[in-house]
């Protein structure tokens, strides 16, 4: 039989049943697209997590804390440390610090609130995407967010950043004077005293998105940022002593973390810990295809046996046009091969019909994410992978073909001798 | 002149019930009526000679080949080949033109050229005086200009011989007229033209009248 031919009929076929192909399209469409945003989900959020996120430097630095005057202990520290490959740099952790811009009046617009900036050293894994970087002999710089905010208050979170954010382009060249207090711990309540002023001069800005940063803090030269910690640590009265001390390590790559701590642990008993941690976005991506899959089994099972059943019924109802076919000498294999394409079109109109709206809906998602979602969230970007569109194409040819099973097997018994039956 | 279909005591047994009973008969060229009481067992002999259904026991033979011999595919085949049939329900595919109906059966015949499928078609069409009906789909024309369609789709594959249960069955007189009225004309162009029905009025169109009682036949002079 001329395959031009099984399409012609196979087409009108579907053309009268077009309500039975619509919802069984509906359903396995509904499958589908459980499925495959499910996967495009899951699996943009861990590539967030492992391309992004874990790929900015706050989240590839490492702490060991240990105690200060063992120097012999940061001494075999810092021979492991500097024999690593993998590890980028490594030093004694300065404390950051935070503290009130002095000179306001002369850089921001009048307004009541304080402007507050945090102090973070800077490291060669900075990325600067305008202005210049810091180098080791640098004194009285800084590089400031590209999205600056100078509110102590805020936070970077899952919602779009306000819109007052300033461009911190505009302030290369500026320089910002901060005053930071020490404390009189002597006596409560304890006070502010001693106070002592640091300006720098902004040559560079960097992207609180990629760094994974907030909007106010602020990178300086390591010496400078120690310093002011031990001016302060100086002015300060009373208060206990810190006895312990902090190396943090950067590694090139978070896969590669894991043996620079098996070395450290196994040759000496000192505690590591990431400098930064995720929480539940490192494993959303996973609990989504969970429930994802779970959905999507339990609505393909309900479209097999929902859709055998009424497929079976349809082969029923056609019993008279099938004995048609046989006494006009129609073989068993011509009609199952009917009856496959007719199954195998539905297929394809519920593959068809969910990757558009699966692309639409990723077109959509992507655009709220970009324009509702904060900026450190905007590298979340679903897209329709290969393999999930693999999967639903196998899904889609195999529930037409395993639901059409039933109905197959009732037609092959239909005896020619049923088209004489009138209706 | 041989027999196109030759039965030799032939017998359908349905559980304790004999529908046919030793029954022989040869089919040639021209217009067989085959008349019997509702139950009398005449679509079970069609169904027999048509290769649709086996016999209990007894041979038919096909052009002098023996049925009981074929496989499935064999007899699958003389149907397409040999035979074509024509029911009291048409059986016409709603959502096909009349003369798409037509074409179902030529698309199995692979003696046909693919080119040539949609032209006699039409050709057969025209022959039923339908020829400005062929783009109509079933559901616009009338019963009896319904089962001509059916009979140009049972005439597709150039067939020699016609079987026709209750052709006229669900038509009014009028309609009854022309189509009995083709189907003798066809069995004048050395077809076999077997009807089956209890209208006294097929009668009339017969070269062989044979009455069957209790799944017996017997042939009226
Ligand atoms: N598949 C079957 N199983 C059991 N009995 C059957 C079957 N087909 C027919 N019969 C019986 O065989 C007898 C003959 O049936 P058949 O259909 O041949 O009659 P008919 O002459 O065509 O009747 P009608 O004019 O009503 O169509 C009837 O008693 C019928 O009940
Ligand atoms: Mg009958």
């Amino acid at each position: 039989m001329r395959v031009r031919y099984y399409f012609h009929i196979v087409y009108n076929n579907l053309i009268r049943r077009k309500r039975q192909v619509i919802s069984h399209s509906i359903i396995i469409v509904l499958a589908l697209i459980t499925l495959m945003s499910t996967i495009s989900m899951a699996s943009a959020l861990d590539d967030m997590v492992n391309n992004y996120i874990f790929q900015s430097p706050k989240y590839r630095t490492y702490n060991i804390v240990y105690y200060r005057n063992d120097k012999l202990l940061e001494n075999k520290l810092f021979d492991i440390l500097s024999e690593e490959e993998h590890v980028l740099e490594y030093y004694i952790r300065t404390w950051e610090q935070g503290g009130f811009i002095l000179n306001d009046d002369e850089l921001f617009e009048a307004s009541d609130r304080d402007h507050w900036l945090f102090f973070y050293a800077a490291d060669s894994s900075v990325s600067v995407i305008t202005g210049e970087a810091i180098n080791k002999n640098s004194k009285n710089v800084g590089i400031i967010p590209k999205q600056f905010y100078t509110d102590n208050n805020y936070e970077i979170g899952f919602e779009k950043e306000p819109d007052d954010f300033l461009d911190g382009e505009d302030f290369i060249g500026k320089e910002i004077t901060m005053r930071f207090y020490a404390v009189d711990f002597s006596e409560y309540p304890f006070k502010k005293i001693n106070p002592m002023d640091y300006t720098f001069k902004v040559i560079g800005v960097y992207d609180i998105g990629r760094e994974m940063r907030q909007p106010y803090e602020v990178y300086i030269p390591y010496d400078d940022l120690r310093n002011i910690d031990e001016e302060l640590k100086n002015r300060t009265i009373g208060g206990s002593e810190d006895l312990g001390s902090t190396i943090s390590f950067i590694v090139d790559d978070v896969n590669n973390a894991q043996g620079v701590f098996d070395r450290i642990l196994s040759e000496l008993m000192v505690p590591i810990s990431p400098m930064a941690t995720l929480g539940i976005i490192q494993d959303l991506g996973g609990y989504i295809l969970i429930v994802g899959s779970i959905i999507s089994i339990i609505v393909i099972l309900i479209a097999l046996i929902n859709i055998s059943l009424s497929t079976l019924k349809m082969v029923k109802k056609r019993t008279a046009e099938i004995g048609l076919l046989k006494a006009m000498g129609y073989k068993n294999n011509q009609i199952a091969t009917m009856l496959s394409l007719e199954s195998t079109a539905i297929g394809c109109i519920s593959l068809a019909g969910s990757v558009s709206f699966v692309l639409l809906l990723i077109k959509v998602l992507n655009w709220l994410i970009q324009s509702r979602l904060s900026i450190q969230l905007r590298y979340l970007n679903l897209s329709l992978k290969l393999d999930s569109l693999v999967i639903a194409a196998a899904i889609s040819l195999l529930i037409p073909l395993v639901t059409g099973i039933l109905g197959m097997r009732y037609a092959l018994k239909i005896s020619p001798t049923e088209a004489i039956k009138a209706e | 002149m041989e027999a196109m279909i030759s039965a030799r005591n032939i017998s359908k047994v349905y559980g304790n019930l004999m529908a046919v009973k030793d029954l022989s008969l040869d089919i040639g060229t021209g217009f067989h009526v085959i008349m019997g009481r509702s139950g009398s067992g005449k679509t079970t002999l069609l169904n027999m000679l048509g290769l649709l259904d086996d016999a209990s026991s007894g041979e038919i033979y096909i052009r002098e080949k023996l049925v009981s011999d074929m496989k499935a595919r064999d007899k699958a085949f003389h149907r397409m080949k040999d035979f074509g049939f024509v029911f009291q329900a048409f059986h016409l595919h709603p959502k096909l033109k009349a003369f798409e109906n037509v074409m179902i059966p030529m698309y199995i015949n692979p003696e046909l050229k693919t080119a040539n499928i949609r032209e006699r078609a039409l050709e057969l069409l025209v022959l039923m005086e339908l020829g400005d009906r062929s783009h109509h789909f079933p559901d616009q024309l009338s019963g009896g200009q319904q089962q001509r369609v059916a009979i140009a789709r049972a005439l597709a594959n150039n067939p020699t011989c016609i079987f026709a249960d209750e052709p006229t069955g669900n038509l009014d007189a009028e309609s009854e007229k022309i189509v009995l009225s083709h189907l003798k004309n066809i069995s004048e162009k050395g077809r076999s033209v077997v009807v089956v029905t209890h209208n006294e009025a097929v009668m009339e169109y017969a070269d062989r009248i044979f009455h069957m009682t209790d799944g017996v036949l017997e042939e009226k002079q």
